[in-house]
């Protein structure tokens, strides 16, 4: 939980499902996909492959009604083969009512 | 996924009283890799995922457990995430497709996607798993033979809840 005045803690949990990706990336958007400012402690994390791994981000009262998109994106590492690479992203929405 | 919200118990945490609201996420979606792809060089100036180009097409796999809650949305590679030098401008095409399902129902996906851009979208109304194959290919400029090296694309998958 915050201890920071006007600010809202969302409690969020990343599964590594691809055996190929170490690191994701966090990020926070509102409904036109433009950033939204937040706090955490790594904005990219390491997850190893089928691993759980909770966070916390941390975003300001007054930007919570923006606040839709919270995304995941795995970072790729670079390859020496021809290759195509797939960069996958999950988005949880933030606002629909509670729960 | 909403988020759902829980008052703190201000007997619990008198001292606290400002921090009023947490929340947790889980995305009930999963992406994975099912098969990388690879180009294949069928002419000096083409790179391709094609099989009869001598490629492989990368194979997406999506998994969602709650039905109608979110889009697959998969873009195909405009530019190269790395490549040697080069000088000439490059041709992209792509295209992504539906190539299996574990519901029958999901063969609808594939009519009923919707094309923006470089960007395919499809509609996950389903609970399991659907399997995406993204077709993608450069040509080099005025038939220029691409320099010798490596090339890497990046096919972004996304799963973003409704």
């Amino acid at each position: 939980m915050s201890h920071v005045k006007n600010v809202v803690k969302v409690e969020m949990s990343l599964f590594n499902s691809r055996e190929e990706i170490k690191y994701y990336q966090i990020d926070l958007f509102d409904l036109n996909w433009m950033s939204i400012p937040f706090s955490t402690t790594y904005k990219i994390i390491k997850v190893d492959y089928k691993e759980h791994k909770a966070f916390d981000i941390y975003i300001r009262k007054k930007d919570t009604p923006e606040a839709v998109y919270l995304c995941t994106t795995s970072k790729v590492k670079r390859t020496n083969t021809s290759r195509t690479v797939i960069a996958s992203r999950i988005c949880s929405r933030l606002d629909g009512p509670p729960a | 996924m909403k988020y759902s919200i829980a008052i703190l118990s201000l007997v619990a945490f008198p001292a606290i009283a400002n921090v009023e609201i947490t929340g947790s996420v889980e995305a009930k979606c999963i992406i994975q890799t099912t098969k990388a792809g690879s180009y294949g060089n069928p002419i000096a100036s083409k790179l391709s995922t094609t099989p009869a180009d001598g490629g492989v097409l990368p194979i997406i796999r999506y998994d969602v457990s709650i039905a109608d809650s979110y889009i697959a949305s998969i873009t195909h590679p405009t530019s190269f995430s790395s490549s040697p030098s080069l000088t000439d401008t490059l041709a992209w095409t792509g295209s992504t497709s539906v190539t299996q399902t574990s519901v029958a129902g999901m063969s609808a996906y594939e009519a009923a996607k919707t094309v923006v851009g470089n960007t395919t979208n499809f509609n996950l109304t389903l609970a399991g798993s659907t399997w995406f194959s993204t077709a993608s290919s450069a040509t080099y400029g005025s038939a220029k033979p691409f320099p010798g090296g490596n090339y890497t694309a990046v096919v972004q998958a996304s799963c973003i809840a409704k």
